[in-house]
């Protein structure tokens, strides 16, 4: 019997709508990007992920159920669905087998998602409700987790949580900093960016493949997937060595990595990070944002000249 | 050769105990993780680290909470405890100081931001 993976913890959050803004790269139709309007009204995104390669250009972020009906401008092609959860799991330690056993798990078991982005620490997949507890469900079945783990759920939390901000009042989405302060900016330099398109059928396939890509030399530093239907999956994989997998692109990228206090909860700080390397003109590859961390992918050659715009706008304390 | 020092890093920010874990590792400590107070409740008496790296605002159990736990506790009472807490400068409203956090049962105190050669300063000065 294979060894389970093991980790530490599984995070949902419920009650979001999903928003993708598609073809957002058009040049006869240009669109203000999704997370500029929502940071216009304030609007915060608890996930979001933007790809420019490949056969689609997007930005897809979650909003909070509140916000139902808002933002009230709308540019590009824009798709909601309601009623969508963020799931993720924890830490994956950049393993190549954490992430096959997960979509292999996932392809086998046919449980779609929307789309999927990882952090430094987290793989994180936005789902429809409905299928919300059976993923849950299979996570903690298949996974080696702690005996007392309980998956973290926000909002059953949330009594708590106002509890402790009355008592000892933290810094909980209640301040906009000048430059807003992270723990440090990383740079790594001569990866491999890969695309893959296949249809859902693959996945558990895909998945295993990766799996056996595991070994000392290698893992993945940043990955996303989007699901189009008819349930075909965009997958981008950013490995320190190219993979066995034969892809659909592939290109020499850096990756940016950081993260700050609270990132999560506050609006605007995606907005500021890319529009600081809009302004010069600096082109991003793709973008992945999920609980406090942010990864920015880059052609090869722009990171330094990437970390040095960021620094107009974060600091490091 | 002296033995590798254990520290708990307890934070519900999965990101941050990823980075803090990874510079302690560099700096061969051994590393456990927690992501809420339970957690680490578990952690330190299984594993009774040398030092512990803790939140304040965590679910299930708080960082007070945990750190009054360890202090009250006789077998636990020696283990280090350095606090973090988000409190940026830009904030009016707390009343959530430095003074306040030095004023606990805990050891040390860091702010978040966390400069992380800063807290691997305070951990090798407690660790030595």
């Amino acid at each position: 019997m294979t060894e389970q993976v093991k980790i530490n913890g599984i995070r949902l959050n419920k009650n979001y709508i999903q928003m993708t803004q598609v073809d957002i790269d058009r040049r006869d139709q240009p669109c203000v990007p999704l997370y500029q309007i929502l940071a216009s009204d304030k609007i915060n995104m608890v996930f979001i992920v933007l790809n420019t390669i490949g056969d689609r250009s997007y930005i897809s972020g979650s909003i909070a159920s509140k916000h139902l009906g808002q933002p009230a401008r709308q540019d590009g092609n824009l798709d909601y669905h309601r009623n969508v959860c963020i799931i993720s799991i924890y830490p994956h330690h950049y393993r190549l087998r954490s992430l096959g056993f997960l979509l292999s798990l996932m392809g086998r078991l046919k449980l779609s998602f929307r789309h999927m982005v990882s952090s430094n620490a987290m793989l994180t997949f936005v789902v429809d409700q409905t299928d919300c507890d059976a993923v849950i469900d299979i996570f903690s079945k298949n996974f080696d987790l702690p005996e007392s783990h309980v998956p973290f759920e926000q909002e059953q939390n949330e009594e708590f949580t106002q509890f402790l901000k009355r008592k000892y009042p933290e810094t909980r989405a209640t301040y906009v900093e000048k430059k807003i302060k992270t723990y440090g900016i990383a740079l790594e330099s001569g990866l491999n960016l890969s695309f893959y398109l296949f249809s859902f059928d693959r996945l558990a396939t895909f998945g295993q493949e990766i799996q056996s890509m595991e070994d000392k030399e290698n893992k993945f530093f940043h990955t996303s997937a989007y699901m189009e239907t008819p349930a075909q999956i965009h997958l981008f994989l950013l490995t320190g060595k190219k993979l066995g997998i034969p892809a659909r692109q592939t290109c020499a990228a850096e990756l940016i990595n950081f993260h700050g206090p609270h990132f999560g909860d506050r609006h605007s700080i995606i907005s500021r990070a890319l529009n600081c390397l809009s302004e010069k003109s600096i082109p991003v590859l793709q973008t992945g944002c999920t609980g406090a961390s942010i990864g920015i992918v880059l052609p090869q050659g722009k990171g330094e000249e990437a970390k040095q715009a960021l620094m107009d706008v974060f600091e490091i304390p | 050769m002296s033995e590798k020092k254990l520290i708990l890093v307890v934070d519900d920010d999965p990101d941050l105990v990823e980075a803090v874990s990874m510079k302690l590792e560099s700096l061969e400590y051994r590393v456990a993780r927690a992501y809420d107070g339970e957690e680490a409740m578990e952690k330190i008496k299984e594993e009774k680290p040398a030092l512990v790296i803790l939140d304040v605002m965590m679910p299930r159990k708080n960082g007070w909470e945990v750190c009054d736990d360890i202090k009250n506790n006789d077998d636990l009472k020696d283990i280090i405890i350095v606090l973090l807490t988000a409190v940026a400068d830009s904030v009016k409203t707390t009343s959530y100081t430095h003074h306040d956090g030095k004023a606990t049962l805990a050891d040390d105190y860091i702010p978040k931001p966390i400069d992380l050669d800063k807290l691997m300063e305070i951990v090798g000065d407690h660790c030595q």
